[in-house]
């Protein structure tokens, strides 16, 4: 096993992106047969808009061509609803690479996951648009991932596990997770949204505050009433934002102990 | 180390407990003392496990953490055998024992060399008889593997030589400053010696952020407490390299 990580991993970002896109390609294929064919034109707009921002920068840069956000693409053709209009749906991919990953210096710079911008752009640019609801067929579309992008070693364990168990405990306490999420949510959105590995914490205590967090922030967001997938996007979005601060706190509170031992 | 040598490395502990003000560890692996314990100033310190637990850094963070103003010198167990042999015979030795070895090697073996010896010439003979003729695909690093770095003569700490194929070198990124996005593997977590966390590290060093390189207690390290780094990362970078040049841009602000 040990092994087969070192050759995977020897393969660097590109390999990554390429496997990550392949995982999504089962929860395309359920969005495609749930929804129709209407989400292809979508998946067009969405995966030109992304690879040319990306592209466009690096070009500016003079440095070598890369097409990372296909997987942003495929993730928001999954996250968006397919009546979306088109333009709408460009301007904020637009917006959302550049703000999340390119002013970074593109991906593995940044600390944020351009999907889950571009869908809260989407979210708050144009209200009483309500993204997709995911079912459960997209969580069994997602379980191979688990397991690829773990043998890849590109897999934030720590952080789903800790979201998983965060909501299995918030289930108690709030209605949310009972009343108005799918499991299609919550598979599908820990682990191409959550536990994005390039935006989650880079400590070991890190990851597993943030997997709480996101769970606890999911279940009292959602309190209102609004849909899951919105909620989650909403609940990693904030975590996102906290993550630099908790590996900062996680760092400080070793090296205090470190000096008092 | 060999039997009619090990007298100086006993006489070359005793002389450095002489000159240090403080306590002088011996780190060594569970086995027989290679110097007497006198439980005062001279100290044996045994380490055993893996790769880490060989680096001077993961001793001196282990037995006594350097600080600004508590400054720790290591001196290597060959250094130490030649200053034995100074104090008592007068005489300075060049010749270092260095172990070869390595995917291309057809065999291990140790020798004896002068300091700064010319590494083509000792690997030959040594080289895998299957990869004869296939010379472009040779590369001798002076030192392990892991932190060991092409090179034409003997490296001056360098116990260890490795006949490796040029693949393997290139993508370990040896030597270069190339700043690539890092992958965050989750082998990396664990990459650094005494569960230093690495990322934060890797990321302060790629960016020059010394703020942040001096508060993860990157002063207390050396190139090869991060040659793993270089090993296991994809973005290319050589943070043996980055490392070195952040401690002496700390060690100039700090003059």
């Amino acid at each position: 096993m040990s092994s087969l990580r070192t050759m995977i991993a020897g393969r660097g970002l590109a390999f990554t992106t390429l496997v990550t896109a392949a995982m999504l390609l089962p929860g395309l294929g359920v969005t495609v047969s749930e929804s129709g064919t209407a989400v292809l034109p979508l998946l067009a707009v969405l995966t030109t808009s992304a690879i040319a921002t990306e592209m466009t920068f690096r070009l500016i840069r003079k440095q070598a061509l890369t097409a990372h956000n296909v997987t942003t693409a495929f993730i928001l053709a999954i996250l968006l609803p397919t009546e979306i209009a088109l333009w709408r749906a460009a301007t904020m991919t637009v917006l959302g690479v550049t703000l999340s990953e390119m002013i970074f210096g593109g991906r593995g710079f940044g600390f944020l996951n351009a999907a889950v911008v571009i869908a809260a752009l989407v979210v708050v640019s144009f209200p009483g648009t309500a993204l997709a609801s995911l079912t459960d067929m997209h969580a069994a579309a997602t379980a191979p991932a688990v397991l690829a992008l773990a043998v890849a070693g590109v897999l934030p364990w720590r952080a789903l596990g800790a979201f998983a168990l965060g909501c299995i405990a918030m289930t108690g306490l709030s209605d949310t997770i009972t009343t108005t999420t799918a499991w299609g949510v919550l598979v599908f959105g820990g682990v191409f949204l959550l536990a994005d590995p390039f935006a989650s914490a880079q400590t070991r205590s890190g990851q597993v505050l943030q997997g709480v967090l996101a769970a606890v922030l999911f279940a009292f967001l959602g309190a209102g009433g609004a849909d899951a997938t919105t909620t989650l996007v909403r609940a990693v979005l904030l975590t996102a934002l906290f993550v630099p601060l908790l590996d900062q706190a996680i760092l400080t509170i070793g090296r205090r102990i470190d000096a008092r031992a | 180390m060999l039997q009619e040598e090990f007298r100086w490395f006993a006489a070359g502990v005793d002389a450095i407990g002489l000159l240090a003000e403080e306590a002088v560890f011996v780190c060594q692996q569970a086995a027989q003392p290679l110097c007497n314990n006198n439980g005062r100033k001279l100290r044996i310190a045994r380490f055993s496990g893996a790769y880490c637990s060989a680096l001077s850094g993961t001793h001196v963070h282990a037995l006594r953490p350097q600080t600004g103003t508590n400054p720790v010198l290591t001196v290597d167990w060959q250094d130490t055998l030649a200053i034995g042999r100074l104090v008592n015979t007068g005489t300075v030795s060049w010749r270092r024992q260095v172990g070869i070895g390595g995917d291309n090697a057809g065999t291990r073996a140790v020798a004896t060399v002068p300091v700064g010896s010319d590494l083509k010439a000792l690997a030959t003979g040594l080289r895998k008889k299957s990869n004869f003729g296939s010379k472009r695909s040779m590369t001798v690093l002076s030192g392990d593997p892991v932190s060991g770095v092409p090179a034409a003569y003997l490296h001056r700490f360098d116990d260890v030589v490795t006949l490796t194929s040029k693949r393997d070198v290139d993508v370990s990124g040896r030597g270069n400053l190339r700043i690539n996005a890092i992958t965050p593997y989750g082998a990396l977590i664990d990459a650094l010696p005494f569960g230093q966390p690495a990322l934060p590290l890797m990321r302060a060093l790629t960016a020059h952020d010394l703020e942040t390189v001096e508060a993860l207690g990157a002063d207390k390290m050396l190139e090869a407490d991060v040659a793993q780094l270089s090993r296991v990362c994809t973005s290319g970078a050589d943070y043996g390299v980055l490392l070195r040049h952040a401690l002496d841009e700390l060690a100039e602000a700090r003059s």
